[in-house]
């Protein structure tokens, strides 16, 4: 792929089968095959600007994080509507789909400042489901892939991690080697270890659903993504670029020098995209 | 019978017994999923009762004064249990019951009161134990609806305790109101919210529910009175200089002189101030709410006896939250911007004192505290045709939800009387080994005692209790009987649990008390006996 038409900060980014959306300050962009991005919101809202910061998909729905609730299509992106959350307006920073989300149409998002937000019928109504957070920064969300059946699902915020068993409605807060440490980013491997990129501390891994912890990776700096890839690789997103491991984090090598807004792993678990500060689009074979 | 006078043996226990048949024959047919009801006339009025610590409440005294003393002994009894747990109270009379005519039989075949309550009373904690070692965990939302439903017999309530106590946690607070339809409805409150309201109307908008609501606002505790206008205004200058513009103010109190200067036009134009006072019966209550506040929204209260003043306030004196509204009789806050860590370490604290506190009334106020700081508060309205099933209604609601609690605290047991019948097989292994006569009977009254609840349950579901015992001995470990379904059982499967707690408390209330009944000798009524009233 090759330059995008535009040259500003992607925020987040979804591979959803062939498909590729970019989050970005003025809107949510699909990207096509040679490069091009076109802003999906520009046919809702002509000559405005919709800041979007997070995605998800599944089948034809796509949800996308704004201010004041989430944007929602469901044939696709074609066509749109505003899906807002109580006031005051909150700003949703991350989404989180059910593994089994067409058929529970269970959602959640984060927010900046308001909590988690949780929604049963498929993004169309949304309610906060606060109970047990102290700390209402959301950074990040991940689901555990028996989440229909298990409810089991973790949101790093300001000050530490907490765990939901009841599908998102409760919340505990989990003890963290690292104290309140911000958790930036999650991850959730196939085999169920738990990958916690903090804002200073590095990165962590639990392999009992956050019971316990082990460091991966010591960096003074912010980890503001990590992916596990299906082979068991480790990508983690620093301040300075990509880092690998293939050993479960005894070594790290660099995988991406260059500036990277951000990164997503594809459904197959073998491909990386990466948003370049540069507007590229790039794909990267694990 | 003529007063005063003096009963002496045998009398003394023929009358005691008759009293505890009495109120465990009006209490009894309530147990299990298939209760009936007793009817009490209080003044003009009826009233139908399914749950055995209120009837037993309801009944105050017996015709005969000889009998009232045993009535009353176990009254007090199911009360306590009734109080401190919730509910198993019929499981306690009919405990108590056995205990104590079993007990009769074993004094009458030799054994000395005194030491026979010794020997039980020595029992007990092995027996509680072992009633115990099957408790565990309550498993998700299916578990709570099944266990709520076997606490009150009806299925909307049920779903609507189960889900909501799935949702907020066991910490979490449940306000159990009256509603207005027949039906029962719910909401999750967001936030913290407090008693104590606007201290003016016009602070309220809006015609059906007057509100005031705020967004990004600041906010200030005091424990100070506010008097004069004086008071206020350098607390309002430092906000308008600091650029607030939505202000709550925690107050104790504020004059009207006082009031004029938040309402004052020219200053409603720069900033919005909504003023409240806690409302707080207790004077813990008012320091814990304001340092509630103060928690999770950052501010740091400004209080009299610190030696504060409302002219030093400084602009990092006030705290914050996302949204902040009130009615005219509560305030709340929500997404405060108190500081994660302190709230965290506050929680912490609080959990420990609840988990050691012993008064109902300390529990309830720390459980209070900890649905704000925790954010698990929901409101449920309780609704019905009249107001009296309205106010059944939501009495059973509340005590499902206080043993919901115990459950998700304690755990649970295998249920419909399972639990306790097991039990009774080792106990009866026991008394064949022991020589001495007390510690044998001892073990022989237990096991009798543990098998009366579950025949009580069959009897009430229309079944005979011997041959559904036998088939369940032929069926193996675990087996109960579905009362509902008419068939055996494995009682862990069907879902079919009984709150730990609440059983291990009525066994240790029902035989340390009718233990004690063995030992009594002589009846002294008194020429104008005092009605019990207490409860």
């Amino acid at each position: 792929m090759t330059a995008a038409t535009t040259i500003e900060r992607t925020n987040s980014l979804l591979l959803a089968g062939d498909a590729i959306y970019a989050a970005r300050q003025s809107g949510l962009y699909q990207i096509d095959a040679a490069g091009g991005a076109r802003n999906l919101f520009q046919s809702w809202l002509p000559d405005q600007e919709l800041p979007t910061l997070a995605l998800a998909a599944a089948g034809d729905v796509l949800l996308a994080g704004i201010n004041g609730g989430v944007a929602r299509s469901d044939d696709g992106g074609t066509t749109w509507s505003a899906q807002l959350f109580r006031a005051p307006a909150p700003l949703a920073t991350c989404l989180a789909l059910s593994p089994a989300f067409e058929a529970d149409g269970c959602a959640l998002a984060g927010t900046f400042e308001d909590g988690v937000f949780r929604s049963s019928d498929g993004g169309r109504t949304w309610r906060a489901v606060n109970h047990g957070f102290f700390d209402h920064s959301v950074y990040a969300l991940a689901l555990s892939p028996g989440f229909a059946t298990d409810g089991i699902a973790f949101a790093g915020v300001g000050s530490g991690l907490y765990r939901s068993e009841n599908g998102g409605r409760l919340w505990h807060d989990l003890r963290m080697p690292a104290g309140d440490e911000t958790v930036l980013s999650l991850a959730l491997a196939a085999d169920g270890a738990l990958y916690a990129g903090c804002e200073a501390r590095g990165l962590l891994r639990s392999k009992d659903a956050g019971n316990s912890w082990e460091a991966m990776l010591e960096s003074d700096g912010a980890v503001n993504a990590v992916a596990v890839a299906k082979s068991g690789e480790i990508i983690a997103q620093v301040e300075d670029g990509l880092l690998k491991s293939e050993d479960e984090g005894a070594s790290w090598s660099e995988f991406a020098a260059e500036d990277v807004d951000c990164m997503t792993l594809g459904a197959d678990g073998e491909t990386l995209l990466l948003a370049m500060a540069d507007g590229r689009i790039v794909p990267k074979a694990l | 019978m003529p007063r005063p006078q003096v009963i002496h043996q045998p009398q003394t226990q023929r009358a005691l017994k008759r009293g505890i048949t009495t109120l465990v024959k009006a209490i009894a047919p309530t147990l299990g999923p298939t209760p009936r009801r007793s009817i009490a006339q209080n003044q003009s009025k009826f009233e139908l009762l399914d749950d055995g610590g209120t009837i037993a409440r309801r009944i105050v005294a017996l015709p005969e004064p000889d009998e009232d003393v045993g009535a009353m002994l176990l009254r007090q009894t199911l009360w306590q249990v009734h109080q401190h747990v919730g509910d198993g109270a019929a499981t306690t009379a009919l405990l108590y019951a056995r205990v104590y005519g079993e007990g009769l039989r074993c004094i009458a075949a030799g054994a000395d009161p005194m030491r026979l309550r010794a020997a039980l009373m020595a029992l007990l904690p092995s027996v509680i134990e072992r009633l115990l070692s099957d408790a565990r965990p309550l498993r998700g939302e299916d578990e709570l609806k099944a266990l709520a439903f076997s606490l009150c017999y009806d299925e909307t309530m049920a779903a609507v305790l189960g889900e909501v106590i799935h949702t907020i946690g066991r910490y979490g607070q449940v306000d159990v109101r009256a509603g207005h339809g027949r039906g029962m409805e719910y909401n999750y409150v967001e936030g913290g919210y407090w008693r104590g309201g606007a201290q003016s109307k016009t602070m309220l908008r809006g015609a059906h529910r007057p509100v005031a609501e705020m967004h990004d606002a600041a906010i200030l505790v005091t424990d100070m009175d506010i008097e004069e206008p004086r008071d206020l205004v350098p607390l309002m200058s430092l906000a308008l200089r600091g650029g607030i513009e939505k202000l709550l103010l925690v107050v104790a109190s504020i004059s009207d002189k006082g009031l004029s200067v938040v309402l004052d036009e020219r200053l409603k134009d720069k900033i919005q101030t909504v003023v409240v006072k806690i409302d707080a019966f207790h004077p813990g209550d008012l320091s814990g709410a304001q340092e509630d506040i103060a928690l999770l929204t950052g501010a740091k209260p400004q209080l009299q006896k610190a030696g504060h003043s409302l002219e030093r306030v400084k602009a990092d004196d006030f705290g914050g939250a996302r949204w902040v509204w009130a009615d005219d009789s509560n305030f709340g806050v929500a997404s405060g911007k108190g500081d994660p860590r302190q709230l965290r370490d506050a929680v912490r604290s609080l959990r420990a004192a609840y988990a050691s506190a012993e008064s109902d009334d300390d529990k309830s106020r720390l459980l209070e505290r900890l649905g704000r700081l925790n954010g698990g508060l929901a409101t449920v309205y309780v609704g019905g045709v009249a107001e009296d099933e309205i106010r059944q209604r939501k009495e059973t609601a509340e005590r499902t939800l206080r043993a919901l609690r115990r459950a998700a605290d304690h755990g649970v047991i295998p249920g419909g009387g399972v639990a306790l019948l097991r039990c009774r097989e080792s106990l009866q292994e026991e008394a064949a080994r022991h020589d001495n006569l007390e510690a044998r009977f001892a073990r022989l009254i237990m096991a009798a005692a543990c098998e009366a609840p579950i025949r009580q349950l069959l009897k009430n579901a229309g079944y005979d209790p011997s041959e559904i015992l036998a088939r369940m001995r032929h069926s193996g470990d675990g087996a109960g009987f579905d009362a509902l379904r008419g068939e055996i059982v494995d009682v862990a499967e069907a879902g079919i649990l009984d709150v730990a707690q609440v059983q291990a408390e009525a066994l240790r209330r029902a035989v340390s008390s009718a233990a004690l009944a063995l030992t009594i000798d002589a009846l002294v009524l008194h020429r104008e006996p005092e009605t019990m009233t207490d409860p």
